[in-house]
């Protein structure tokens, strides 16, 4: 079972120190909060988007996420859990169509307006090919990009990022919230680990302070040492992000983020990329999507879930506002879940899923799917839903077409992406 | 408090020292059979301190001077024997922690179902205090390996209350024992047959959560020769393992019920063995007996046992010698450990990056920390292990927290933090013992003054000299703080705290 929602409140440790010196002078014109970085050397071409990876830890339900609801099959194999028909008068709360035969959990209702507006997607009997049903091996595979395979050190986000050309040297080109690096952003150019922007300094009076951080950085560098890259990732966060006056921050058009991690991720992402601290990649995690007892329908356990999934983006649609035109969300799961429901009104661990994606470029289709129903002989052991975009065709396109990298073919080795057509030509 | 105060506090007495004299501490480190080969690094290494750092939650002056006094082997003995050591230090620090750590979940449920805390506090208190001060430390150190192997996510439901009666009678009685014992306790712990939905497992309607967990994390491994029809043929084997009722107990205790009515009694084919219909209850045993014998677990033990103690990717040679004493005795845990601490792999083990819990504790031992107030203490360490994703139970995915560098080596920034609170006594529920320290400093000779003790202190905590480049950055550190010994002292050991070196063992 997976989860990840700490029941233990965090308190504050370190008393906060005075922030490190070499803030910039404000620009009048300017918010106080955004530093104005310019990462993007200006005589370069714009830089592909921003992308934010989110995964759903666990393996997420996306049948009851993105119901399959033209399809009888569904309702039979789901008598607890199925999310009710949108003709269903019968049920309050029922499943908001969206192409006459796919359509909406209602928890994901925020989300409608941005279906509608053709700048949220879903890709559905997708995912990553490799059979196993264990979440460890499969978010593995799926974050380094080569199911079936650890030849790959690193992640397909850090390839990319160790690709693509682009003359950015922020330090704060790739972040993985939370207390550890996703997988995914392994070998980006220094990767940084991020709880809070405001709490990122060293403690002590701001001269103590930068006298350890240079004499850190003179033994953390010293030849052999294999924590070099983090410890010079770390010192050039603290660096960058003392001159952020987070505090400050306002999202635009009134916005309020959900409470919780995955809201504080969102809205400090959209702070760091409306300062243009040069952030390329920003991975968030949402967990607790191992529902195998007590899942709930339209109401409960994955209910609320997905209610934090779409109150979340929704909130960082409404804040990026324009600048969603530089933005790229994708939202993946490691593996879908199995068809029939089980007997504890949850279900176990199956195979395709589907993914989200936001994006102000995307063919206006609310839906893409290969779907061949849900009868036993085309279902994945006769009982999942089979995989027929594999997840690294979506990735592909994004990387080739939103983030403007042309080597993509290097990022997820030994495979040959097909494209399956997300973005407006 | 402002650093002159912190000074004041923690180096106290300084002046009073006698610091006419003497050498090298590290010269006089005894070097015995276990003298290690290979690399310069490691052939450079002070055995006692490398069999501490290994072993333990890291150095003490107590358990420095106490090595060097019954020497290696007997240590080692020792610490594989934990019930000849005296622990009564630990009485008075636990004291407050009694009534609920010996109380069964159900009723603690019953009890304190809205104030968690109540229970969570106690909970990883106890295993906080018992690190830091418990003489009885590798059996510490194998609870913690036992707990992350058969972890249970004190944040699902009930677990929190549950985990208790895990913590007391299943690891903490098992940590040293027959792995085989300690596999069934497991099987019959409330909070694992909760955690992994077992208790939602039953014939008509089989729950396959911990069917899988037992054979990819408990016992083969995730390429252990098991299909995925041995997951479901196992799911079977458990429908009817559950746990007793609030309703059904008067008492509110909640223990392990086998419920017959669900059980599916059918015939089963685990692993290529058939099991006989109408097996009832026993057919979990035939499963746990055939997962416990069977080579792919006696090579998953070995193997984290090894990369627990030895290193990330531990060579195949121990790999091989611990399997095979695992098989050899039976499963019995004490003969592998001790087997790998015996290994040639175990005294040549290159640096091994500590887990943030692993290098919270030892930042305190270094300098000899004592719990005063559990309570508070735990509201000091909560967010800093929060930070860095290590609050005890709270890794919320079955496989335990992780044992390699890759998942701990981004929360430097918390580290270093961590080093300067210590340094600076600001761990509010724990003091340092400054008399301890001084009284080393002074046994070993070693004159109050900045050069000569930061060597000795670098040798005494990274069991090592350091290299001339790490000395001279150490050096002009604290010499540039200022003026006096005592505030260089203290800033140089703050660095030695935050340096890459101490985030290794």
């Amino acid at each position: 079972m997976i989860a990840t929602k700490k029941t233990i409140s965090r308190r504050q440790f370190i008393k906060r120190g005075a922030a490190m010196s070499g803030a910039l002078a404000a620009q009048a014109a300017l918010p106080a909060w955004m530093p104005r970085f310019a990462f993007a050397p200006p005589q370069q071409a714009p830089r592909g988007d921003v992308l934010v990876s989110i995964f759903l830890r666990g393996g997420a339900d996306t049948l009851n996420v993105i119901v399959p609801h033209g399809e009888d099959a569904y309702y039979q194999a789901r008598p607890q859990l199925a999310i009710p028909r949108p003709d269903d008068s019968s049920a309050e709360l029922r499943v908001i169509d969206l192409d006459g035969f796919f359509g909406l959990h209602p928890a994901l209702s925020p989300l409608l307006p941005i279906f509608q507006g053709g700048e949220m997607m879903a890709i559905h009997n997708t995912g990553s090919p490799h059979e196993t049903r264990s979440h460890f091996e499969a978010m593995d595979y799926m974050e380094r990009g080569t199911p079936g395979s650890y030849d790959q050190p690193d992640g397909w986000i850090g390839r990319h990022l160790a690709a693509l050309n682009n003359g950015n040297t922020s330090p704060l080109r790739a972040i993985g919230w939370g207390s550890s690096l996703q997988q995914a952003l392994r070998g980006s150019p220094s990767p940084v680990a991020l709880q809070s922007i405001i709490d990122y300094h060293l403690a002590g009076d701001a001269a103590f302070a930068a006298r350890m951080l240079e004499s850190l950085t003179s033994l953390y560098t010293l030849p052999g040492e294999s924590l070099n890259d983090s410890a010079l990732a770390t010192e050039s966060a603290i660096e960058m992000l003392s001159q952020v006056n987070y505090q400050t921050y306002r999202p635009q058009n009134g916005t309020e983020y959900p409470e919780g991690e995955f809201g504080a991720a969102l809205r400090q992402t959209a702070a760091l990329i409306r300062a243009e601290v040069g952030l390329e990649a920003s991975c968030i995690d949402l967990g607790g999507w191992d529902t195998h007892v007590n899942q709930g329908g339209a109401e409960g356990q994955q209910a609320r879930l997905l209610t934090q999934l779409a109150e979340g983006l929704a909130a960082f649609h409404a804040d990026m506002g324009a600048d969603m035109s530089r933005v790229t969300v994708v939202v993946m799961s490691e593996f879908g879940r199995r068809v029939q429901e089980n007997g504890g009104r949850g279900t176990d661990h199956g195979h395709g899923g589907a993914m989200l994606l936001m994006n102000g470029a995307l063919n206006g289709t609310p839906v893409t799917a290969r779907w061949v129903g849900l009868a036993p002989e085309v279902l994945d052991r006769g009982e999942d839903l089979p995989i027929t975009i594999d997840y690294r065709d979506v990735l592909s396109e994004i990387i080739s077409t939103r983030l403007g990298n042309t080597a993509s073919s290097t990022i997820f080795p030994n495979y040959t992406a097909s494209p399956v057509g997300l973005f407006r030509a | 408090m402002n650093r002159r105060q912190f000074l004041g506090s923690l180096f106290a007495g300084a002046a009073a020292l006698n610091t006419a004299s003497l050498g090298q501490a590290l010269a006089s480190a005894p070097r015995g059979a276990f003298s290690p080969l290979g690399q310069s690094g490691i052939d450079a290494r002070d055995p006692v301190i490398h069999l501490i750092r290994r072993l333990t939650y890291g150095v003490t002056p107590e358990l420095v001077t106490h090595v060097r006094q019954i020497g290696i082997e007997a240590f080692i003995e020792e610490q594989l024997n934990p019930d000849t050591i005296d622990d009564s230090i630990l009485d008075p620090v636990l004291q407050d922690t009694r009534d609920i750590l010996s109380e069964n979940g159900g009723v603690l449920l019953r009890q304190l179902e809205a104030r968690r805390e109540q229970v969570a506090q106690p909970l990883i208190g106890a295993t906080a205090a018992r690190a830091i001060m418990s003489r009885r430390q590798l059996y510490e150190r194998m609870v913690a390996f036992w707990s992350d192997h058969f972890s249970v996510f004190v944040g699902k439901g009930i677990v929190l209350f549950l985990k208790v009666d895990d913590d007391r009678d299943v690891i903490r009685t098992k940590a040293l024992g027959v792995f085989r014992e300690m596999l069934g306790a497991s099987a019959h712990s409330p909070a694992m047959l909760f955690y992994l939905d077992n208790v939602q497992n039953e014939a008509s309607a089989p729950n396959e959560n911990y069917a899988r967990e037992l054979m990819e994390l408990h016992t083969l491994g995730v390429n252990g020769g098991y299909t995925e029809d041995d997951v479901k043929e196992v799911a079977r084997a458990f429908t009817g393992w559950s746990i007793s009722g609030r309703r059904e107990d008067g008492d509110g205790r909640i223990n392990f019920q086998f419920r017959r009515l669900f059980h599916d009694d059918d015939a089963k084919t685990v692993l290529g063995t058939e099991i006989a219909a109408g097996g009832g209850e026993q057919d979990g045993e035939t499963v746990l007996d055939l997962l416990a014998r069977h080579p792919s677990t006696a090579r998953m033990i070995a193997t984290k046992l090894a990369r627990r103690f030895i290193s990330d990717n531990p060579p195949a040679s121990i790999i091989d010698t611990a399997a095979a004493a695992f098989t050899a005795s039976g499963g019995d845990i004490r003969t592998v450990v001790r087997v790998i601490l015996h290994s040639d792999e175990f005294w040549q083990a290159p640096p091994k990056f500590k887990q943030p819990f692993e290098h919270t504790i030892s930042l305190m031992r270094a300098l000899a920390y004592r719990v005063i107030d559990l309570e508070q203490l735990v509201r000091t360490l909560r967010g800093p292990l929060d930070v860095m994703g290590q609050i005890p139970f709270t890794w919320a995915t079955p496989d335990g927290f992780p044992d390699v560098m890759e998942a701990w080596q981004d929360s430097l920034l918390m580290r270093w933090n961590l080093a300067l609170a210590a340094m600076y006594g600001e761990v509010a529920g724990a003091e340092s013992n400054t008399d301890a320290l001084m009284g080393m400093l002074a046994e070993n000779g070693i004159p109050f003054e900045t050069e000569p003790v930061l060597d000795f202190m670098a040798g005494y905590m990274l069991g090592r000299p350091l290299s001339a480049d790490e000395r001279s950055v150490v050096i002009a550190f604290a010499n540039g703080n200022s003026a006096d010994p005592t505030q260089q002292i203290i800033a140089g050991l703050a660095l030695l705290l935050a340096s890459p070196a101490f985030q290794y063992k």
